[in-house]
Order: C-alpha cells, then sequence, then structure tokens
C-alpha cells in the first residue's frame, strides 16, 4: 500500500454501505409520528410541520 | 415546504456541525435510531442509511429514495424536481419558517460615537439606542425605538421603520432605517433621523450590526442640531410563532 493510488481506490469502496436493515414505510402509507431534539434545543414534531405543509426528511451521516 | 435533516449524532455535535456549515434547517438528533430504522434503515457500521422521504400535506409518503452507495443519492436539482412532481412546492421558501434570521423579531442593543453640530460648533458624542424591529415580510420592519444621546434630553421616543434587502440565505440584510419620535422632557423637541446598515446572524438568536446615521433635533424654534453617528451592536433574534 505503498502506492498512493492503492490508497485513493480503497476509499473509494468504503462508499458503498452493507446493508443489515431496512425499513417497511412505501410511498403511500402514512408517515410515523416522530418528535426529535433539533440543535437549537427545540423539539421537532411532525406532525407539526406537516400541518404548516409537505416535509422532507434527509438522513445523512457525516459529510454523506 | 419543511427540510428536516435527521441523523444518530448527539444535538450538540450537531450544533457544531451546523455552525461548521453554516445550516440553518433543523439537524435532528435521532440518537436510538428508532426514526431511522422506521423511515431508512441500518447499515452494518450501526449508522442510518442516508435517504430522502418527502411526506406530503396528507401526512403520508409521497416519494423515498434510501441510497446505500453515495452515487444513487438523489441530487439537489433532481430533488427539487421531485419535489414539484410530489408535493408541489415551486415557489415556496426551501427553509422551514423560523429558521431564517429574517423572519426574526430582532431586540437591539447598539452603541456607537459621533459628532453634533450645535449653534454653529462640532461637539463628539456618544450615542446608545435600544430597539425592537418586527419583521413585516421580508423587506419591512417596524417597532419602537429608544435613543440616547448625553447632549440631547435623557431619551428620545421614536418608532423606526426599516427597508432592507437579505442576502446570504436570509442570514444577514442591508437596511435602511428612518427614525422619528419626540422627547417627552421638552414639549417643544422632536426628532428624525435616517440610517444605513447591515446586519449578520452569527446564530438563530444573534445577530450584529453595524450603522451610519444622520438625524436632525429640535429642541424649541431655533435650537436645531445637526448628528452625525456610527453605531455597532447586538440583535437578539426572537421567534415570533
Amino acid at each position: 500500500m505503498r502506492n498512493p493510488l492503492y490508497a485513493i481506490a480503497a476509499s473509494g469502496c468504503v462508499t458503498s454501505l452493507h446493508i443489515v436493515s431496512t425499513a417497511t414505510v412505501t410511498v403511500g402509507s402514512v408517515a410515523p409520528p416522530f418528535s426529535l431534539p433539533a440543535q437549537d434545543g427545540r423539539t421537532v414534531t411532525l406532525a407539526d410541520e406537516v400541518a404548516r405543509g409537505p416535509v422532507a426528511l434527509v438522513f445523512y451521516r457525516g459529510y454523506w | 415546504m419543511t427540510l428536516l435533516a435527521i441523523s444518530l449524532d448527539a444535538p450538540e455535535d450537531s450544533r457544531s456541525f451546523a455552525a461548521d456549515l453554516g445550516i440553518w434547517f433543523p439537524l435532528l438528533s435521532d440518537a436510538d435510531g428508532a426514526v431511522s430504522r422506521a423511515y431508512a434503515g441500518m447499515s452494518s457500521d450501526a449508522a442510518a442509511l442516508p435517504g430522502v422521504t418527502v411526506i406530503g400535506r396528507d401526512g403520508r409518503i409521497a416519494y423515498r429514495n434510501i441510497a446505500s452507495v453515495k452515487d444513487d443519492r438523489v441530487s439537489t436539482p433532481e430533488l427539487l424536481a421531485i419535489l414539484d412532481r410530489t408535493v408541489g412546492t415551486t415557489g415556496e421558501a426551501a427553509a422551514p419558517s423560523g429558521y431564517a434570521a429574517v423572519d426574526r423579531m430582532q431586540v437591539r442593543l447598539e452603541l456607537g460615537g459621533g459628532a453634533i453640530r450645535d449653534s454653529g460648533a462640532n461637539h463628539g458624542t456618544g450615542v446608545a439606542a435600544v430597539g425592537a424591529l418586527f419583521p413585516l415580510g421580508h423587506h419591512v420592519l417596524v417597532g419602537p425605538w429608544l435613543s440616547f444621546e448625553p447632549r440631547q434630553a435623557p431619551v428620545d421616543l421614536d418608532l423606526a421603520v426599516a427597508l432592507r434587502q437579505p442576502f446570504a440565505g436570509g442570514l444577514a440584510a442591508v437596511q435602511l432605517t428612518a427614525i422619528g419620535g419626540y422627547t417627552p422632557w421638552d414639549a417643544t423637541g422632536w426628532t428624525a433621523s435616517g440610517r444605513a446598515g447591515i446586519w449578520f446572524a452569527m446564530s438563530p438568536h444573534w445577530a450584529f450590526t453595524f450603522d451610519l446615521a444622520a438625524g436632525e433635533h429640535r429642541l424649541g424654534d431655533a435650537d436645531s442640531r445637526l448628528e452625525l453617528s456610527a453605531t455597532l451592536g447586538v440583535a437578539r433574534l426572537f421567534r415570533l410563532r
């Protein structure tokens, strides 16, 4: 692994994730309710946000 | 349209992440992974699968995309097209209301200095102001304003009306403010001034302000004083709803 090209090639491999569970929600099903804390200390409740309009949930990990 | 980003990170980690990237939408902490499991799924490294879920006004899932490979993630232009197609959001703000600094009330404390032209002579002076500005849409603010200046009466009771042009995604604005009012300690005293300024929100709760002001105080029929000043200040931002 002295050649930096190997490191670059190896780093490309970690962009594929091994899935161990997948969610059961499908398009058309009722969105599961939740309340979660935000970074400013506020608790965000999905139902409150949906009452104001459509919601996009983005699930992220680090800078992915 | 509300954007909510969800990860397993603790709120304090999300706070520094948001500060690093200048993020203003909510970063929600799903510490036990229950919401991530329900909506997205988990990978072997005990983190949520990255993905996007769109929920319509009826509370039902309108779209979902879960990526196990980085290149499978939906791009921003694709997501905008999907939102348009599924929930019809064209023309609506992408940020949730209440997170943009321009939607917030500002309570300002300003300190500065300048010069007053009084009876033909110029004098240096300190100035201070406390005001509350309520947003009426993105471009107009209005609210009470109190000005202090040691060469004048103790305090002016004023009303401020501001026009502003937000930039940097609503985190900052250039602002022109007209302030007028009277001095209750002098029956004939009144004041009128104009200010050109800029403010920049450093967090959802605080902004820095800088203003240049020119104004006139009239304390009697002949006693007119012209004042020029510059002020630096802080504004505490309050969510109105």
